[in-house]
């Protein structure tokens, strides 16, 4: 139901409300927390931003479940892009050895290859999807959204006792 | 932003805080419980744990360690302690403290409580190795240790098991020879009768006998019979060849015979030194004395030295159990692998730098010891410390009676190095028990003495030494001796007022070494001897005869049967060997008449033919001037 709920918020989203860079920056944030393993300090730290800054929470929020479930047919991959950086660049080493002695940073797990792969895979990807999801709100907006309002089926969906009972409770939970 | 996230956010802080006040410290408390338990393998219960999170320290106000062999016990008791965990390691989930105060440490005090834990771990798995072998070794020395009594030696000597003739090993070896020297009999007698050389040689005497050469002048039948000769001859040289080598394969088993006939003789030897042995009969030695006198309190002391090391060993490898317990969950994603690097600060995952001990032994009733000291550099992890762990404690019984321990357990490389120095000033020793020995002291007293002991254990290997006197000493008897070993024993003992010992143990390279010396023993010794001396030697020769006589019959048959199966095949093969022989020069001797004859016969046919040539030459001659004659 919470999920269903951020999904409904998604779509609003979409059409109305928050500015596209909110929207998106929103979901670039769901997307990195989503492709990395979850109890690290910096994808806290990412929690943090996307909780306390004014993006939009549920676009994070689907993006994180989507790239979350993704993430785990990619941790091959991730493990050997993280393998990798971490062993098979030479020039590479020292940096990551001084980093291993600082305190804060082991905390990070970054010595872990799937840590590693899908930070360096999140850090890379993070302005991509930032720019690929803005000018996908702006143009959803722009050419789809009244489509999409006038199809038969989001009507009868609207229509239907189960969404405004959705809607009803989303406006009671509404932060 | 987001005012509403962040005021959601500091809410959930606070009420996780609060839980975690009300709730962290028995949660933390029964984590260290159980660890120690892991450890001691009995129950660990600590009173009021506390961690505190903003100055990171931690507590207790009591702790209570269950004596895994008396549960009703503590094996130590604590009361308040103190401690705070250096804030930099626990970054990279290390826990170390930097000094720990234990004060109030007790031991021995009575608990409410049964203590024990389900049984798990094999006891004496700590007590195998090097020890259980050196425990082994030094059993056995004492065992090898002479009676000096001489109603038991007498007994021994009559009592005919001592020499069972089925247990001597020389009778075996002869029996086996003599049963192996009568299969060789049966196997070789077959083997001659199987070739049969007589027969053989009887038929080639007859070929040859049956070779007329009298009457022979023919050239041609000469030198038939002279390839008829050499037939046999060569027949005769096979047999002979064939003789010989089971001539030679006779010799072998003879050789080999002879060997086992001298190995059944070195048996004999050994059968005494063991039979001696078993009646105990060994002369006494200097260094026997001492063992005989002050073995079993010191080993029995030593063992419980050595039962200590063992277990102070085992708190090494023991404390990675303690962090085995509180791994991580492996996460629920494709795990990866973790690279690490090259870690610059020491910090093993569990270290207390300092401890502070101040305690006080000895059950509730019963007057009390003090003990201070310091254990320093305590950890699972040596290796990453880089530094030993040390101890030293001060242990005061009274005001004068002080004993001081210091030990080094060096677990930093693959061999592992711990010393122990104990050493105790003006102690009072009391009353010792000794091992119940005919003739020998059942006790021995001190008012007072001093001693050191040193402990290495590198690796498998071990030495332990102890050397320390004592004043005023007094031997108690169970019973007096009125035979001359008991009343010498007791004569020079109360002779002796200040004692002085030097043992040791040692295992190095599976050869263990127990020795103990003392100012009593040469005297001692010498007086013993003057007495034993004759006995023994008249006692060893008599158990010596007695092996002898009963090994003597098998021995001697085995000789016997040796020597007649020996002298009769090689009776029987030389006699074929010599009628071969004889055939051979009967056979030369016609051969040589034969080419003798063939020569002559030869030179008088070629004379007959010169001359019919002469002849014939001059008739030709005649006819030809015939011819050129004028008519």
């Amino acid at each position: 139901m919470f999920w269903l709920n951020f999904i409904i918020k998604f779509f609003k989203a979409l059409r109305t409300g928050d500015s596209p860079g909110q929207v998106s920056a929103g979901f670039s944030l769901g997307f990195a927390i989503g492709l990395m393993p979850f109890f690290t300090l910096h994808s806290l730290l990412l929690w943090l931003v996307l909780l306390l800054f004014n993006v939009n929470l549920a676009a994070g929020f689907v993006a994180m479940m989507l790239t979350s479930l993704l993430a785990v047919l990619f941790d091959p991959f991730f493990h050997d892009l993280g393998f990798f950086l971490l062993a098979q660049i030479p020039g590479l080493h020292n940096f990551w050895e001084m980093l291993y002695n600082l305190p804060i940073a082991p905390l990070t797990k970054f010595y872990n290859t799937v840590v590693m792969g899908s930070m360096a895979s999140a850090l890379v990807l993070f302005v991509p999807v930032y720019l690929a999801m803005k000018k996908l709100v702006i143009i959803y907006r722009d050419k789809f959204a009244e489509h999409v309002q006038k199809l038969k089926i989001v009507q009868a969906v609207k229509a239907s006792s189960f969404y405004r009972w959705i809607d009803k409770l989303q406006r009671l939970g509404d932060i | 932003m987001r005012k509403n996230a962040l005021v959601l956010l500091l809410t959930f802080a606070v009420f996780s805080g609060v839980l975690y006040y009300f709730a962290q410290n028995k949660y933390i408390e029964r984590l260290a419980e159980k660890s120690g338990e892991l450890f001691f393998g009995a129950r660990v219960e600590f009173d009021d744990m506390y961690i505190k999170l903003f100055n990171l320290q931690c507590g207790w106000r009591r702790l209570q360690v269950a004596d895994k062999i008396h549960p009703m016990k503590n094996l130590i008791e604590t009361g308040e302690a103190n401690f705070a965990l250096e804030f930099l390691p626990l970054f990279w989930g290390k826990i170390i403290i930097s000094e720990l105060k234990l004060l109030d440490v007790r031991s021995g005090t009575a608990r409410l409580k049964d203590g024990s834990l389900p049984q798990t771990v094999d006891d004496d798995a700590a007590q195998k190795g090097a020890f259980a072998k050196t425990k082994s070794a030094i059993k056995a020395r004492m065992e090898s240790l002479p009676a000096l009594d001489f109603s038991q030696l007498r007994q021994k000597l009559d009592i005919d098991s001592l020499v069972q003739a089925d247990k001597l090993q020389s009778i075996s070896a002869y029996e086996s020879l003599i049963g192996e020297l009568d299969s060789m009999r049966t196997a070789t007698t077959a083997q001659l009768n199987e070739r049969k050389y007589a027969d053989r040689v009887r038929t080639l005497k007859n070929e040859i006998a049956a070779v007329q050469i009298e009457k022979t002048r023919d050239p041609v039948k000469i030198k038939k019979t002279l390839q008829q000769l050499a037939k046999i001859k060569n027949t005769l040289e096979t047999l002979q060849a064939n003789v010989q080598n089971d001539k030679s394969s006779l010799m072998g088993l003879k050789l080999n015979a002879q060997k086992r006939y001298a190995n059944a003789q070195r048996q004999l030897q050994a059968d005494i030194v063991r039979v001696k042995k078993m009646a105990r009969l060994k002369e006494l030695e200097t260094t026997d004395i001492g063992l005989l006198l002050f073995g079993a309190p010191f080993i029995k002391n030593a063992k419980s030295v050595m039962r200590y090391i063992v277990l102070a060993r085992r708190y090494m490898p023991a404390a990675a159990i303690l962090f085995e317990a509180q791994k991580e969950p492996e996460p629920q994603r494709f795990a990866g692998q973790d690279i690490h690097f090259r870690f610059y600060r020491k910090f093993p995952n569990f270290l207390v730098r300092k401890i502070i001990l101040s305690a006080s032994t000895g059950a509730d009733n019963l007057p009390q010891q003090h003990i201070s000291g310091t254990i320093l550099g305590l950890t699972n992890e040596p290796a990453v410390f880089g530094r030993p762990t040390q101890f030293a404690l001060k242990i005061n019984k009274s005001m004068d009676e002080i004993f001081s321990l210091r030990a080094v357990f060096d677990h930093l490389g693959e061999i592992t190095a711990d010393s122990i120095w104990l050493e105790a000033s003006a102690v009072k020793p009391g009353t010792f028990s000794l091992q119940e020995r005919i003739n020998f002291p059942t006790k021995i007293s001190a008012k007072s003495g001093s001693f050191a002991l040193t402990g290495f254990f590198t690796g498998a290997s071990m030495k332990l030494n102890l050397q320390g006197q004592a004043q005023s000493v007094q031997f108690d008897y169970a019973e007096v001796k009125k035979n001359q070993i008991g009343k010498t024993i007791k004569e020079v003992l109360d002779g002796i007022q200040k004692l002085t010992i030097d043992a040791m143990i040692a295992e190095k390279g599976g050869t263990q070494v127990l020795r103990i010396n003392s100012n009593i023993d040469k005297a001692l010794t010498r007086r013993l001897r003057l007495i034993l001396g004759e006995k023994i030697k008249k006692a060893r020769q008599q158990l010596e005869n007695r092996v002898r006589k009963s090994a003597n019959n098998s021995g001697e048959k085995a000789r016997v049967t040796l020597d007649q199966l020996t002298l009769k095949f090689e009776h029987q093969i030389n006699e074929i060997n010599n009628s071969i022989e004889t055939q051979k020069k009967k056979l030369s001797e016609k051969e040589a008449v034969l080419k003798t004859r063939l020569a002559a016969e030869t030179a008088k046919m070629k004379r007959a033919a010169e001359q019919q040539k002469g002849q014939l030459e001059k008739e030709v001659k005649k006819k030809l001037k015939d011819l050129f004659k004028k008519p």
